[in-house]
């Protein structure tokens, strides 16, 4: 696919409706805003309320005109990115449970099998990189790094 | 005109633990330049977070984070030469005479040149910014609430008109930031904005989570995209040193980039890319008589590489006297400052003369470091360019996930921080620039408060927004450049 144009289809508008429903939430999320007293006369809502408007009128233009986009990834290439996201969730996931060491020795391994590293290479990479940077920072700088909540039992 | 500040300044760059700071600064941000995975704006994210916990003492910090912002504008040129790929954005130029040099077998004296060009437009720019950043300071003590807040419109302005082909995405990108501002605790009326009784949101979205999501992560993703474009060859430098004659046939042209690339540095909003390109056309209309540039001409080198290098000085001048940063990087380091409560503006020459003065001191410093650096020991660097992504880029994301974790000390804020990093991914994938979102952060809160402050002195009238002089000379600086491109792109569809 090459890269979107002026004219595309409905699916290159899609973000821009996205846009102005934040917006508009946004708007009347700061049309809520509760204050008892403020110091100034425009109080603490006008600014966003602004904001809110000027997002809109910016959705609306970028609907009318969507202009040139990247072409999204798709088949495998979707599935590495999705991939990626999911593995970085779970390393913050496990990194007080199972501890720093372990939540990104397996985070490492994984990214550099991502980026072609053969599975020594990947598990090497991972490991290594784990330890280094827990060497600098929990002993090196003497930065807390959690040990993980699975092994103290807290 | 004083320069006191200057003085103190050199007193407090040339400390030894201070020229450690420089040297590891230039050290590190030659080699984010270098190297295509990371640019300086990553290497300033990733390093910020560290220096604050470590209670790194603000100057000290400025000093580090320069170090890596200009030493990046001199190893970007490395990858554009060697892998025909910019090292960072700034360096996107160089690549188009500085490759077809190295295919020539002149890599060497292409590394030379481009590193002397980039001296000379460090240093003139600092010189420039030594001598304006005063002047424009105590242009700038005559501004009040009103003035800052035209000169905010100002640079959104300026942002839209030169920043990226698509003004709409940048102006979008521009109000998210700002929006990203308005939640949390409002100080003047107490009120809780945004936070959806979360009280993790009372305290607004963290400058460190922002930056780190937005450029860090977003940028491993993007790099996972790109690996199927097959790997790249490094072409090999060769021997070699630009002649005197090659040398004084560039001078016109450094110094040309160098002029150019300051001014475009010091406008709001637009950094070296920017610089770069239009002293690279200017320079190709001027000089390109026998049709050279672009096969491997030295001028068509030395001009943008002297010009994104005196861009990066040009930038830092609005950001340290008016608290308007010229560059995407230097509002990272605008939002470094504020992390340690220090507002830029024209005070900050007279009472913190160590922060201000050690920082333009510690860029003297600097650059004949990184001519050190990049003349003798370049072979280092072009040997980072070998290191694959399967190596760089788990250090990389763990380092991301250290300096959140080490900052606020919660997991969840390494969460928020991949959660961003997606958004992040997503608006570049639909065209957006991610410098005018963090200009907008940083510049979000002081906008706001001075418009209220503005409007609180004339009891709620909008028109002190337009009653001085100061005033009406930016609003209608601001009409001017958001007009004049549309004008002169009318003028050229016509002819």
């Amino acid at each position: 696919m090459a890269r979107g144009e002026g004219g595309a289809g409905f699916a290159a508008r899609v973000p821009a409706l996205v846009l102005l429903a934040l917006a508009l939430a946004y708007g009347f999320e700061a049309s809520r805003i509760e204050y008892a007293f403020s110091s100034d006369p425009l109080g603490p809502r006008a600014f966003p309320l602004g904001l809110a408007g000027v997002l809109a009128l910016l959705a609306i233009a970028w609907f009318v005109r969507p202009g040139p986009a990247e072409p999204w990834p798709r088949g495998t290439l979707l599935l590495q990115v999705v991939g990626l996201v999911a593995l970085a969730f779970l390393a913050a996931w496990l990194f007080d449970r199972a501890g720093f060491l372990i939540a990104m020795g397996l985070f490492g391994a994984g990214v550099a099998s991502m980026f072609r590293a053969t599975p020594l290479q990947a598990i090497v990479t991972g490991v290594a990189q784990a330890l280094l940077w827990w060497l600098v920072f929990a002993k090196g700088l003497r930065i807390p790094l959690p040990v993980g909540s699975w092994f103290t039992g807290s | 005109m004083s320069l006191d500040y200057l003085w103190t300044g050199f007193a407090v760059a040339l400390q030894w633990q201070n020229l450690l700071f420089g040297l590891v600064g230039c050290f590190l941000g030659t080699m984010v330049g270098a190297l295509p995975a990371i640019g300086p704006i990553n290497g300033i994210a990733l390093l910020l977070p560290l220096a604050y916990t470590l209670g790194v003492p603000a100057e000290s910090t400025m000093i580090l984070l320069a170090g890596v912002y200009y030493g990046a504008e001199y190893g970007g040129r490395i990858s554009s030469i060697l892998l025909n790929v910019p090292g960072d954005a700034g360096a996107v130029m160089t690549a188009l005479d500085g490759n077809p040099m190295a295919r020539q077998g002149r890599g060497a004296e292409a590394l030379a040149l481009s590193g002397i060009a980039s001296f000379v437009g460090g240093m003139l720019s600092v010189l420039g910014l030594t001598l304006f950043a005063p002047l424009l300071g105590r242009l700038a003590i005559g501004f009040g609430p009103a003035e800052y807040f035209v000169l905010m419109v100002f640079a959104f302005a300026t942002l839209t008109s030169m920043v990226g082909e698509q003004p709409i995405k940048t102006m979008i990108g521009a109000a998210i930031g700002l929006a990203l501002t308005t939640i949390g605790l409002d100080p003047t009326s107490g009120a809780y904005r945004f936070t959806f009784d979360e009280p993790e949101l009372h305290d607004g979205i963290e400058f460190i989570i922002l930056v780190i999501g937005l450029f860090s992560i977003s940028e491993v993703l993007l790099l996972l995209e790109q690996q199927h474009r097959g790997t790249l060859q490094v072409l090999a430098i060769g021997r070699g040193f630009p002649s005197l004659a090659t040398l004084r046939a560039c001078l016109g042209a450094m110094l040309r980039g160098t002029g150019i690339g300051f001014v475009i540095g010091v406008l709001p909003g637009t950094g070296a890319s920017v610089a770069s390109a239009v002293s690279y056309t200017t320079e190709k209309r001027l000089s390109d008589r026998e049709g050279t540039f672009g096969k491997g001409d030295p001028r068509g080198l030395a001009a943008p590489e002297a010009a994104n290098n005196a861009a990066a000085g040009g930038a830092f001048v609005p950001m340290l006297t008016l608290g308007v940063p010229g560059s995407g990087t230097t509002a990272v380091m605008l939002g470094a400052l504020l992390l340690y409560n220090i507002q830029p503006g024209p005070q900050l020459f007279t009472e913190r003369p160590e922060i201000a003065g050690g920082l333009v001191a510690s860029m003297y410093v600097g650059n004949l470091l990184l001519l050190a650096l990049n003349l003798p020991l370049v072979q280092l660097f072009v040997r980072m360019l070998l290191l694959p992504n399967w190596i760089l880029l788990p250090g990389i994301l763990t380092l991301a996930f250290l300096g959140v974790y080490s900052t606020y000390a919660s997991t969840l804020s390494i969460v928020i921080m991949l959660a961003i990093g997606v958004v992040g991914y997503l608006l570049r994938k639909l065209g957006f620039d991610l410098a005018p979102v963090i200009l907008g952060f940083v510049l979000g809160k002081v906008m706001e408060t001075n418009l209220r402050n503005a409007l609180a002195i004339s009891g709620g009238e909008l028109g002190i927004l337009f009653e001085s002089t100061i005033c009406q000379v930016l609003w209608a600086l601001a009409l001017l450049v958001l007009v004049a491109p549309l004008l002169l792109r009318r003028r050229a569809t016509s002819s």
